[in-house]
């Protein structure tokens, strides 16, 4: 059994998940721990995208002490938040949330679109990483996506693999058609089967501003989804997962006047062009009578 | 299918100056041979159950939909390799069903008080533990 103390290394030195793309540059300071990267979104960092289009990059890194560290995020050829917002953004301490940086919708492909994240420790303004993304423009673009898991329920969490298409290079070893491009997802309105008047008088007594199906659905499920950019890997897939977002048996079990099972629906769509959809699927979480927690996925 | 030759260790460290418990996994292979864990980044593909004094502790998992990339990961004969995760927890008493802000932030309905935590690991192709941990956030602050 290990528990370990504020001062330990945390984890300085463990592998690197930066992804494809140039090595961060690591510089210490003697005392303080490197920040270890947790996830850094696009994972590629040689994407192919197309002007006009959102890209959402993601930053998180552990460390002992993250309200000691900003990351700074400093794009070229586009701006972050809408199209006519700065070129550069801050976000206090170690986990950037989703940075939304639109590309300029003028991009021709002899100008340069980058983007450069710094992990930047407050005391000294000494940057202790730096990761780089280089953008190219898209060509053609796949206008296919492919489930590979089928559309039974699995036990949460649920991982899924998409192959995009069409195979532009049919045969044993060709390809990839579409390495390299970023798909945009996007989450539409979450929705439940549960009902105002399956809710016992007791449950409404206790939450009297549970009154519409959409608060009974923000009250058991949540109201908000973080959604992220894709790029297509060497395969032509991409690959995703489904975690958490049920409460336990009980939670319904004492809200309900009849248990049944339960089921929340989460629309999702994955974007290769802004604008249009590439797919659409139904992401249904669902907790059966005996407690267990199952989500399926559909394509709609 | 459940990998005899390898075990874990859970590693639970004080993370947000003491608001929140980090995860960290050493897988070790006490086999001979190299063992290959495929599995996916970030990596969510675990169960934890929690213990308290009191008995048992509800665990609130907010949604979590993100892209995943899989990786694979050798472990020489008799060696360890560390599997990270970006998942903490935290205490709150008061978490409502659909659980915290935070998507891999997961909420313990519970005050803050020492805790056995027991993980089994999910890989792709092998079930890996449980392995379980003391945490005491009294000793954290």
């Amino acid at each position: 059994m290990v528990q370990r103390e504020d001062n330990d290394e945390f984890g300085a030195g463990s592998g690197s998940e930066s992804g494809p793309g140039p090595a961060p540059t690591d510089t210490p300071a003697p005392a303080d721990p490197v920040p270890v990267d947790q996830y850094i979104v696009p994972f590629d960092h040689n994407p192919l995208s197309a002007p006009g289009e959102k890209i959402i990059f993601v930053g998180e890194f552990t460390h002992p002490s993250p309200n000691a560290y900003q990351l700074k995020y400093t794009g070229t050829g586009g701006t972050f938040d809408s199209d006519t917002g700065s070129a550069s953004k801050t976000i206090a301490g170690l986990t950037s949330g989703n940075a939304f940086f639109f590309i300029t919708k003028t991009w021709d492909a002899s100008a340069t679109v980058s983007m450069k994240l710094e992990v930047q420790r407050i005391s000294d303004s000494a940057v202790v990483k730096t990761f780089n993304w280089t953008f190219a423009k898209k060509t053609t673009v796949p206008t296919t996506i492919q489930q590979q898991e089928g559309e039974a329920e699995v036990s949460l969490p649920g991982h899924y693999s998409y192959k995009v298409g069409p195979a532009l290079h049919p045969g044993p070893g060709a390809g990839p058609d579409y390495e390299h491009q970023t798909i945009l997802e996007r989450f539409g309105r979450r929705t439940c089967n549960i009902a105002l008047d399956e809710l016992k008088p007791t449950f409404k007594a206790a939450h009297p501003g549970i009154t519409t199906a959409e608060q009974i659905t923000a009250h058991f499920f949540g109201a908000s989804s973080s959604n992220g950019t894709f790029t297509v890997d060497h395969t032509d897939m991409i690959y995703d997962v489904h975690g958490g977002g049920i409460s336990d048996l009980a939670v319904f079990s004492n809200a309900l006047i009849t248990m049944k099972e339960v089921t929340c629906d989460l629309p999702q769509t994955y974007e290769v062009t802004p604008g249009t959809a590439l797919g659409n699927f139904t992401i249904r979480r669902i907790i059966k009578t005996d407690g267990s927690k199952m989500v399926r996925k559909m394509k709609t | 299918m459940q990998a005899h030759t390898l075990t874990c260790d859970l590693e639970l460290t004080p993370a947000l100056a003491g608001e929140e418990i980090g995860l960290a996994f050493q897988v070790h292979n006490t086999g001979d041979a190299p063992v290959e864990l495929h599995y996916f980044v970030p990596f969510i593909g675990f169960d934890l159950e929690v213990m308290a004094d009191d008995g048992p502790v509800s665990l609130v998992q907010p949604g979590y939909d993100t892209g995943v990339r899989p990786t694979t990961q050798t472990i020489p004969g008799g060696e360890t390799a560390q599997v990270d995760t970006p998942i903490r927890l935290r205490f709150d008493p008061q978490v409502g069903p659909a659980g915290g802000a935070v998507p891999t932030v997961w909420s313990l309905r519970h005050v803050p008080a020492p805790i056995v935590v027991r993980a089994t690991l999910k890989f792709r192709d092998m079930v890996v533990g449980p392995c379980e941990s003391q945490f005491d956030p009294a000793l954290s602050r």
